[in-house]
């Protein structure tokens, strides 16, 4: 078709500038072509010429036999059902996307696969939701492996383990190949990583340090601990924050050592114990080696105060048990009772979530659920405990919570935040008495209705938090007479909705 | 009754309907409910002091209700269609009340060829002269609009269609609207189809030349109308613009067969809805497409189940290669499809299609089966390879190109789609256990 794209060329520029050249003209006219007609109605007819040739004579295109697809792998395990495909189809187009993980789940458990169609939708969605990458390689089946090894963007769920890739390969197959390498063999990883350190550049080591978070344990210490003399200040950071990390590593001996010098326990005369806080007055080397700022602003405070939280906050909270020879509640006592106590319980609360320690953060979300002083403890910034909370420790707290509430659960209640921030699936106990919290002030209040704004968002949460077989039991004996009824009705049927959704959900994928 | 749940609720015009309807579906919620072969009719109790009165007919289906929601089907609509699928709770009443069969009848006559009254030759003869008269006097009018669309086209290429990225949208709607004012809508539609053209990816000059050239054709064919087949100047003279009435296509060409529903596209031009909807027959092999519009929230009338198939006839619009038809009556059932056939290979298809676009110059799209492709992916180019290793490319939007991949695994598949002359759209999978709408998500 090199005529159309003389053609397309003349058109572009414009008749004025544009010329044919002479072979070009010959074949027009050997067409039938008129070329007596003005310049533009000649380049008009030629090309409703051409477009009629190039729409009839399309050429297909040739596929040679080396190009041809392999076949993807025969299927172990069936596609749900029709009904159950098309529940899929509801959660990824809208209103019941937080059912995406729940169905996952059930669809494992019970055996089964993805329907074909969905996924690319899926495998493209769930490229940046690493908590559900586990659950879609276990139900994409061969077909979804298949498709991930043609799609470079859907390669998150392939292992790469080729040994190559840490020489040859690109950043992002070496980095993969050593996270795989850290997965399966810890140790072999700390010993390949310190073989080829020093030719590493600052990126790369930052980003493979980073792989050692995985089955972190006395083993890396060493390693770890050279890193501490690193010249980089990145390295430096990120290597003392591993250890750390480590129980009993020498980093947190060193510091809690430092630490004992400044806290000491005081008998005072009315039996009752109080600390004496000293606020570190220099920061030496040392210290800095260790990985604490001199200059970093930590929590609120002094540049000294910001040293000390700093220190308290790597090492394991549990060392003051050990040293104090206290239980975790009554450490937590002596700490809340200090003048500075404000900072060493913040310090608790991420030491806590740091070494996942959960008899302290039990500790510390009673304290911080039943402490009445409130306004003393407003500035605390609780949310890493909310991530270390076991689900029965969430239900415990909430229930009792509840249980103390006569009225409806106010906006700044604690346990109005655990419920709206929590990922646990509420019990059945949990949830009855959420609703009998929204039903009861429905009964009682006639006017303020937005009083209860705050409480959308909780019956939201519990639409994809609460057991979904409740449906039934929890459809009876709304205060359908109450004068707020009215405003309150489509959220409550969206709830019930949505129970129902999860539950002829689950009951389908029973059904293969 | 073959409707599933799951149909019914593919109704609704969007998830949260299909919930409210499913809490409307409780024989409690309702002072009445019955129905018979033909519809479906209830009374639901509402906030206001009447209750509601719902009907359904299930020839379409289609729906009228007293509530004043402007979803449609409305959820009482959807929760009495789902009662009457899934409870036993409806009372089977051969005769429906008043205000059902009232309904029902207008829906009957609306749908009815007007039966003409009996006129005498001389009437008949007077009637046709008139029309004709009224055509010449049109055509007379566009013919002065085409010289305009002409002088326009030729300025294009004169000053160089390079120049057209620069052009604001208002270059394209001017004459677009001197084209609907000289009564040439069909041009309208190409003209402002062109402005979407201009910097949309590297081969848009291909595309825009191909559009000028179809112009430049219409022009030049509606110039010499008269000398004109009768069957090809029916054609241009619907390419240009004027439009049949549905009374008088009633009258055209008209098949009565097992209509199969290969595929079913909506889109949105303008503040329009369009919905094209392929049908094959099952004994003739003939191949059809309704095309309907719908402005703003207007629901279309009646649901196509891709899949499935009806009875009824259908009217073909006239023209050199029949394709646009509506339907003129059908039954209510609908039934699976078993299998259809379809191009076993891509230069079959190929050569089919160069016959009709040899026909029909301005042919855009064609409905196309082919029956045993591979889709492939050469370098983000989707294609369906065909057993001789020949294929087209396929356009890969919301995915349709990957899921053509993951339902095939490799394997040969049976694919439904329009054919634009330079890429496949597909819309529907057919594999052994089901058909696959590419659109759902």
């Amino acid at each position: 078709m090199e005529n159309w794209k003389a053609l397309v060329k003349i058109c572009l520029i414009g008749t004025e500038r544009g010329q044919f050249d002479p072979p070009e003209k010959d074949k027009l006219k050997a067409f039938g072509i008129d070329m007596n007609q003005p310049k533009e109605q000649l380049i008009l007819e030629s090309l409703s010429f051409y477009s009629q040739i190039r729409k009839c004579g399309f050429v297909p295109v040739t596929v040679t036999e080396e190009k041809k697809v392999e076949l993807a792998g025969l299927e172990t395990h069936v596609v749900c059902n029709k009904k159950s495909s098309a529940h899929l189809g509801v959660i990824l187009s809208g209103p019941y996307e937080e059912a995406l993980p729940e169905f996952l789940n059930a669809l494992i458990e019970n055996n089964q696969r993805l329907p074909e169609d969905k996924l690319p939708i899926i495998l493209d969605r769930c490229k940046n939701k690493k908590e559900l990458w586990p659950a879609i390689k276990a139900s994409i089946g061969e077909r979804g492996k298949w498709l991930a090894k043609i799609n470079s963007d859907w390669a998150y769920l392939e292992e790469r383990i080729d040994p190559k890739a840490w020489e040859y390969g690109l950043a992002t197959e070496r980095l993969a190949y050593f996270r795989h390498l850290r997965n399966t063999k810890p140790e072999e990883a700390i010993t390949l990583l310190q073989a080829s350190w020093d030719k590493e550049s600052l990126q790369s080591k930052q980003a493979l340090l980073k792989v050692l978070e995985d089955h972190l344990s006395e083993k890396d210490e060493a390693f770890l601990e050279s890193c501490l003399d690193e010249r980089r200040k990145e390295i430096r950071k990120i290597a003392a924050r591993m250890l750390s990390k480590i129980y009993n590593s020498a980093l947190n001996e060193r510091m809690f050592e430092r630490l004992k010098e400044l806290i000491q326990m005081k008998k005072r005369t009315l039996k009752k114990e109080k600390l004496e806080v000293r606020l570190p007055d220099k920061c030496d080397d040392g210290m800095v080696r260790d990985g604490i700022d001199p200059r970093a602003q930590w929590f609120k405070g002094g540049v000294k105060a910001s040293r000390l939280g700093q220190m308290l906050a790597i090492v394991p909270v549990a060392y003051w048990d050990n040293h104090f020879d206290l239980t975790p509640v009554e450490t937590l006592e002596i700490f809340i009772r200090s003048d500075w106590g404000e900072l060493l319980v913040q310090a608790s609360i991420e030491s806590a979530a740091l070494h996942k320690d959960y008899t302290w953060v039990a500790a510390l979300l009673t304290f911080w659920m039943e402490s009445q002083d409130r306004q003393r403890w407003q500035n605390l910034n609780i949310k890493p405990l909310f991530e270390m909370m076991s689900p029965e420790l969430f239900n415990t707290l909430v229930i009792k919570g509840l249980k103390k509430e006569k009225d409806l659960l106010d906006e700044n209640n604690p346990v109005t935040q655990m419920l709206k921030t929590s990922k646990h699936p509420w019990s059945d106990k949990l949830t009855l008495l959420v609703i009998s919290n929204l039903v009861n002030w429905m009964k009682k209040e006639s006017s303020r209705y937005w009083n209860g704004w705050h409480f959308r968002s909780i019956l939201k949460k519990g639409a994809f938090a609460a057991n979904p077989s409740m449906h039934e039991t929890l459809s009876k004996n709304w205060p359908e007479e109450s004068r707020i009824w009215s405003s309150w009705e489509k959220e409550i049927e969206e709830f019930l909705n949505t129970l129902q959704f999860r539950q002829t959900m689950l009951n389908d994928l029973k059904n293969k | 009754m073959n409707w599933s749940v799951e149909q019914v609720l593919g109704l609704a015009p969007d998830v949260s309907s299909a919930k409210r309807g499913q809490s409307l579906a409780h024989a409690k919620k309702w002072l009445l409910i019955e129905a018979n072969d033909r519809a479906i009719w209830g009374e639901c109790k509402g906030s206001g002091s009447r209750p509601y009165r719902t009907r359904i007919d299930l020839v379409g289906p289609a729906y009228k209700c007293s509530c004043p929601s402007r979803a449609f089907p409305c959820k009482h609509a959807i929760g009495l269609f789902l009662l009457r699928v899934s409870s036993n709770e409806v009372v089977i009443k051969p005769e429906p009340p008043i205000w059902v069969s009232d309904w029902l009848e207008q829906r009957d006559k609306k749908r009815k060829p007007k039966v003409k009254a009996d006129l005498s030759p001389a009437e008949i003869k007077k009637r046709k002269a008139d029309k004709a008269k009224r055509l010449a006097k049109r055509v007379s009018e566009m013919q002065e609009g085409f010289n305009d669309l002409e002088n326009w086209i030729v300025d294009l290429i004169r000053q160089g269609i390079a120049a057209l990225e620069s052009r604001p949208y208002s270059f394209w709607k001017e004459m677009a609207a001197q084209m609907v004012d000289r009564k040439i809508s069909g041009a309208s539609g190409i003209i402002l189809d062109m402005a979407l053209i201009p910097g949309s990816g590297p081969d848009w000059p291909d595309r825009m030349v191909q559009k000028i050239s179809s112009l430049y054709l219409l022009i030049r064919a509606f110039r010499q109308l008269d000398k004109l087949p009768d069957d090809f100047r029916e054609e241009v003279v619907q390419v240009a613009g004027i439009k049949y009435k549905k009374e008088e296509v009633f009258e055209m060409e008209t098949v009565e067969d097992v209509w199969q529903v290969l595929g079913v596209l909506e889109s949105v031009q303008e503040d329009l809805n369009l919905r094209r909807t392929y049908l094959s027959g099952k004994n003739t092999g003939r191949m059809a497409m309704l095309l309907e519009f719908a402005h703003g929230n207007m629901a279309f009338e009646g649901h196509y189940f891709v899949g499935h198939s009806f009875e009824g006839a259908l009217s073909y619009y006239p023209g050199v290669v029949p394709l646009r038809a509506i339907i003129k009556k059908r039954t209510a059932d609908f039934n699976a499809i078993q299998k259809v056939d379809g191009f076993n290979t891509v230069k079959d298809f190929l050569a089919h299609y160069a016959k009709d676009a040899g026909k029909k110059p301005w042919l855009a799209h064609a409905p196309c089966i082919l029956s045993k492709v591979i889709p492939q992916d050469q370098k983000g180019q989707f294609l369906l390879v065909d057993e001789n290793g020949e294929g087209i490319p396929v356009q890969n939007r919301s995915f349709s190109g990957w899921k053509l991949l993951a339902l095939s695994g490799g394997n040969p598949i049976q694919v439904f789609g329009e054919w634009t002359g330079q890429h496949f759209v597909p819309f529907t999978v057919m594999t052994n256990s089901q058909w696959i709408n590419l659109s759902d998500s």
